[in-house]
Parts: C-alpha cells; structure tokens; sequence
C-alpha cells in the first residue's frame, strides 16, 4: 500500500502526506461543504498532485468516499501514511534514534 | 458585526512546544479558535463539530496517553505534523539540516508521554496582528471562527496543563 511513496523525497511527501492525513481525519469530514477535496492551500503543484493522489488511493481501495469510511479506518491509514512518511524522512533527514534519545532527555529535563 | 474574540485556545503537544522553544526561535505555529468548547456556546454562534474543538482534541489526546495507546493516530498524525514543521522552517533558513536531523532523531525516539496535550491560552490583544482566518476549506465549518498563527511568541500565551477535565 502506498508503494509510490518511494518515488518522492521528503521534501515532496511530507507535505503532501500531512495534508493528507488533515483531509481524510478532519477536512472532509468536518466541512458542511461539497467539495470533493481541500485546496491543500499553499500546496505546489507536485505536493498537490501527491495529496490527492494518497486520497484517491485510499477511496479506490476502500471503493467510496474518505466521509463515508468508518474513523477506525481513517485511523488505520493515518498509522500506515504516518509511519511511511517517519521511514522515508529518516532515510533523508539521516535521523538516528541513540542521539534522539539523549537529545530528549536534555529536553525532558529542561522543561 | 462581530466582536473581537477576548482570548484564543490552541491544543498541542508537549514535544511539539518544545521542539518550537528549542529549535524554532520559541515561535510557534498554531491553530486556534476562541471557543475551547463548543457545548458552552450557542450553535448559531458557533458551528464547529465538538470533534474538532480545543476541548475534544485534549481529552483525544489524554485519553490515548492515560491508556498507553501505542498505536495512537493522533499521535501519529502529529508526528507527522512535526516533520512537516521541519521541512517548513529548513526552507525559511530557521534550521540547517543538523537542525532537521537532530528533531527527525528526537521524533524518532520519542514515547507516548512526549505527546501529552497542551492549551495554550492566546489574549487576542497580543496577536491579533498575526492571526489569520483558517482557509475557509480547511475548517470544521465554513462559518466556524478558526485561526492559524504561523509565529506566535511564547510571550504572547500561556501554555496550560489540564488534567482531569
């Protein structure tokens, strides 16, 4: 699911992604409005294209509407876009877990 | 014509106000509503669904830290929220790329506690130069007040615990 994630950076997908993940958990759900998709305000061309392309993904493969899939299932896709998106940032980002831990801590005890 | 609103609420977590203190010059971008819950106002006033009020958002978020939901989508979507912030202040020349690895690290690393919920209390007086209305598509409601502050200083709020509401 989600495989062409793998084309796009981070630069691309995590935009794209997060808008995503606004529309399909709140967006469509909450607007009293018909349109079929957010603007994706602010989005360029490319990142727009993906957002809608990650919407379209989930419709086509639970056959209708974001509005009319149950929450427990939005909830699903948003763990697997979520953590797809965290796989492809650490690759580009050059994350590392050990120093996040001790970077935390410093954190966690300065607040 | 309507009235200024006197205060704006704003629901976060932990590691993303800290993430902003630490990394971000301590501006913080946020998404607020003068109304922090919506049963306490008339509906003609206020159209947003309780899902997508301060109050609820809270009360999301407590629920699946008090019950140690590992696999949380609200936790999820906000660390994908984070990284998204990442790459918006890496453009803006805020952080340099050791900046956006060390909070891809701290992301990483991070456990359901980090997510605990925050309210931020905004005296409208302080920003009202900076807030701007939410896209209109972007809202719970087409008439629901909502606004997004992309800089918001840490001078200009407070940033609240809530527990047990």
């Amino acid at each position: 699911m989600f495989d062409f994630f793998e084309n796009f950076n981070s630069d691309q997908l995590i935009p794209a992604g997060y808008n995503a993940i606004q529309f399909i958990r709140q967006w469509a759900r909450a607007s009293a409005a018909p349109w079929k998709f957010a603007a994706f305000e602010g989005l360029p061309p490319k990142q727009l294209e993906l957002a809608k392309r990650i919407v379209l993904e989930i419709e086509s493969r639970e056959a209708r509407s974001v509005v009319e899939i149950p929450t427990f299932k939005i909830d699903e896709y948003i763990r697997i876009i979520s953590r797809k998106i965290q796989e492809i940032s650490m690759r580009d980002l050059h994350g590392d877990e050990a120093r996040g831990k001790i970077l935390l801590d410093e954190l966690r005890l300065s607040s | 014509m309507v009235p200024e609103p006197i205060v704006l609420y704003s629901v976060n977590t932990w590691l993303a106000f800290i993430i902003a203190e630490r990394y971000y010059r301590g501006e913080h971008w946020v998404w607020c509503t003068p109304h922090f819950d919506p049963s306490s106002v008339p509906s003609l006033n206020y159209a947003v669904p309780p899902s997508s009020s301060p109050i609820e958002i809270y009360r999301g978020l407590r629920k699946d830290i008090l019950s140690g939901d590992r696999h949380s989508a609200k936790i999820e979507a906000n660390k994908t929220g984070i990284l998204r912030g990442v790459k918006t202040k890496r453009s803006a020349g805020i952080i340099d790329g050791a900046g956006a690895a060390e909070i891809d690290s701290i992301v990483r690393a991070s456990d359901i506690r980090d997510f605990r919920p925050m309210c931020y209390v905004i005296p409208f007086c302080l920003v009202q130069d900076r807030v701007r209305p939410a896209p209109i598509d972007q809202r719970a409601h087409p008439l629901s007040a909502e606004f997004v502050i992309e800089k918001l200083p840490r001078d200009c709020f407070d940033a609240i615990g809530l527990e047990g509401i």
